[in-house]
């Protein structure tokens, strides 16, 4: 079953660009991860769906309901932490989280004090007093205390130190684990490589790639880096499988995907200094991705 | 109910100032009244001395000014000023300091309707007009009765202040639809007090009369006090046409807003 279901979705701000045709399927309990950089259109697609932006075409469902005539319902079961949060001065903490808690039909106060618990948050402090990192920690307090069966995340982790991070990606594995559906954006590709089961990869504000980790991983690219005594015709490696071709002097590097054996044969045939062979880390494939665009 | 609760809340200090400003402006108007009963004649004599633009612009009108009620319908002309400014920022501001302030993120993600978000607030916003109104109303009847030992008319009295209080209305979702058409309001401050000063100064230029055509236009006569105690009591068509613009332009106000992208 999908949970998210994103069709064709078109948002075009006048006439800049927000984002293309987006397409793709979030399914019930998974960790989807969203990558992309600044700009690439990642808060426009989250923030379509939380019904804040409303589309130019395309459509989107949550939960099977429509995100743009439905949204009072589906919000009752969505979870959301924005990038930046800003809360109303002059509250306290407990204040904002039980305002925050008034909106859903349950009692959240036991939730609310776990998870304050857990994330080390002072809840009698005023906003206003609060440190970058101590409001985002309210914001995932905030996000979480109904207790919702997906919740989306917008750049989670800016702003809080390694520790909380830790925490934090606990408590998300933790709902995760529960049942609850996560979709995760971010820039940083480590964290989306600890949590996430799929990854959607937005360029440009189109989709570019979708992928599970593992292939994405696993599609056996190998980082090949030869240095040499003297230079090589440029058009040597310009063979099927080479990307992402760098030279620095005599030190020769480059993405390779394809037959091992016809690499091997034509490094053979070279005087070689030294060579390393490794496998690409999910930045490298990605930087990758995003300098060739969709012909990779 | 927690959207109106909070708004009151955070209204809270705002209101009590607009409140003890008005009060005591009140207060301070109210003592000049006793002399100015006194000394009816010169004080007219002096009034006669000014050009007749300033005195209609002050709201004081010679017939009346040095009766008890005509001298309460310059006070309250004043008054009225004051409180169509609160009642426009607020308008302007209801909505707005949301986005302003990046709260939207979080008020428009929970699980009711933009629509339910503006009613919510606009009957915090009346409540908080309702509070001020009857306060002042009360430190006015006390000051009158202190500081005047003519009787007077309190039913006359009691619709001076329903007048004040629909023209606030007006003013205030006028205020609400302005800031909903603009894309963002960065000071809701600049933009009411702007708006409300062209109205007044226009309506002190163009309507002298309580059946000229510009009345309509500058929606600030609609409930004047002075047309007010000239009439004997509130205008029926101007009751209905403001109710009508009210309607109006509620309704765009949510249709706009329904549509619109909040940008983070």
């Amino acid at each position: 079953m999908n949970v998210i279901e994103i069709n064709n979705l078109t948002k075009y701000y006048g006439k800049s660009r927000g984002i293309i045709d987006v397409s793709f399927n979030v399914e019930a309990g998974e960790i989807f991860g969203f990558i992309g950089p600044n700009g690439a259109g990642k808060s426009t697609t989250i923030r379509t769906l939380l019904g804040l932006i409303k589309p130019t075409s395309g459509t989107a469902f949550i939960f099977g309901k429509n995100c743009f005539t439905d949204g009072k319902e589906i919000l009752k079961d969505v979870g959301y932490l924005p990038s930046e949060v800003f809360y109303y001065d002059g509250m306290k903490v407990i204040d904002l989280l039980k305002y925050s808690a008034s909106f859903y039909k349950k009692d959240c106060t036991k939730r609310i004090y776990e998870l304050a618990e857990i994330m080390d948050l002072d809840l009698n402090k005023k906003i206003e007093e609060l440190s970058f990192g101590n409001k985002k920690k309210v914001g995932i307090v905030q996000g979480l205390l109904h207790e919702p069966k997906l919740i989306i995340l917008d750049e989670p982790t800016s702003g809080l130190d390694p520790l909380m991070q830790q925490k934090f990606f606990e408590l998300i594995k933790q709902e995760n684990q529960k049942g609850v559906t996560v979709l995760l954006s971010s820039h940083i590709l480590s964290e989306v490589q600890k949590l996430c089961n799929r990854v959607a990869i937005i360029k440009e504000g189109r989709i570019i790639k979708i992928e599970t980790i593992e292939n994405l991983r696993g599609e056996n690219y190998k980082r090949i880096i030869i240095e040499t005594d003297t230079d090589l015709s440029l058009d040597y490696f310009n063979i099927d499988g080479v990307n992402d071709f760098t030279i620095n002097n005599h030190t020769y590097s480059f993405l390779y995907k394809g037959d091992i054996n016809i690499i091997i044969k034509k490094l053979a045939m070279l005087n070689i200094k030294n060579i390393t062979i490794h496998e690409p880390d999910l930045e490298e494939i990605f930087m990758h991705y995003y300098e060739k665009g969709e012909d990779a | 109910m927690n959207i109106y609760l909070h708004e009151l809340k955070q209204q809270r200090k705002a209101t009590l100032i607009w409140i003890l400003s008005l009060s005591i402006l009140i207060i301070l108007l109210m003592m000049m009244y006793p002399t100015i009963q006194q000394d009816a004649e010169s004080f007219l004599k002096l009034l006669e001395n000014y050009p007749e633009e300033l005195r209609l612009a002050l709201g004081m009108h010679i017939e009346s000014i040095t009766s008890v009620l005509g001298f309460s319908a310059f006070v309250f002309s004043f008054t009225m000023l004051i409180t169509t400014i609160q009642a426009m920022i607020m308008g302007m501001s209801i909505i707005s300091k949301e986005e302003r302030d990046k709260t939207a993120d979080f008020l428009l993600t929970k699980p009711l309707s933009r629509t339910a978000i503006i009613i919510n607030k606009i009957i915090a916003s009346l409540t908080i007009f309702t509070i001020t109104n009857i306060s002042i109303y009360l430190v006015s009847l006390i000051s009158i009765t202190m500081f005047s030992n003519t009787t007077f008319d309190l039913m006359f009295f009691t619709e001076i202040f329903i007048g004040l209080l629909l023209t606030q209305i007006l003013f205030f979702i006028l205020g609400l639809f302005v800031s909903i058409i603009m894309k963002k309001v960065k000071s809701p401050l600049g933009v009411s007090l702007g708006i409300v000063f062209l109205l007044y100064t226009l309506s002190t230029i163009l309507v002298k009369d309580t059946d000229d055509i510009m009345r309509y236009l500058t929606l600030y006569k609609y409930f004047e006090p002075n047309f007010i105690f000239m009439n004997k009591s509130l205008e029926a068509p101007f009751i209905i046409l403001g109710l009508i613009l009210v309607i109006l332009l509620l309704t765009f106000s949510l249709i706009i807003y329904n549509k619109k992208d909040i940008t983070s």
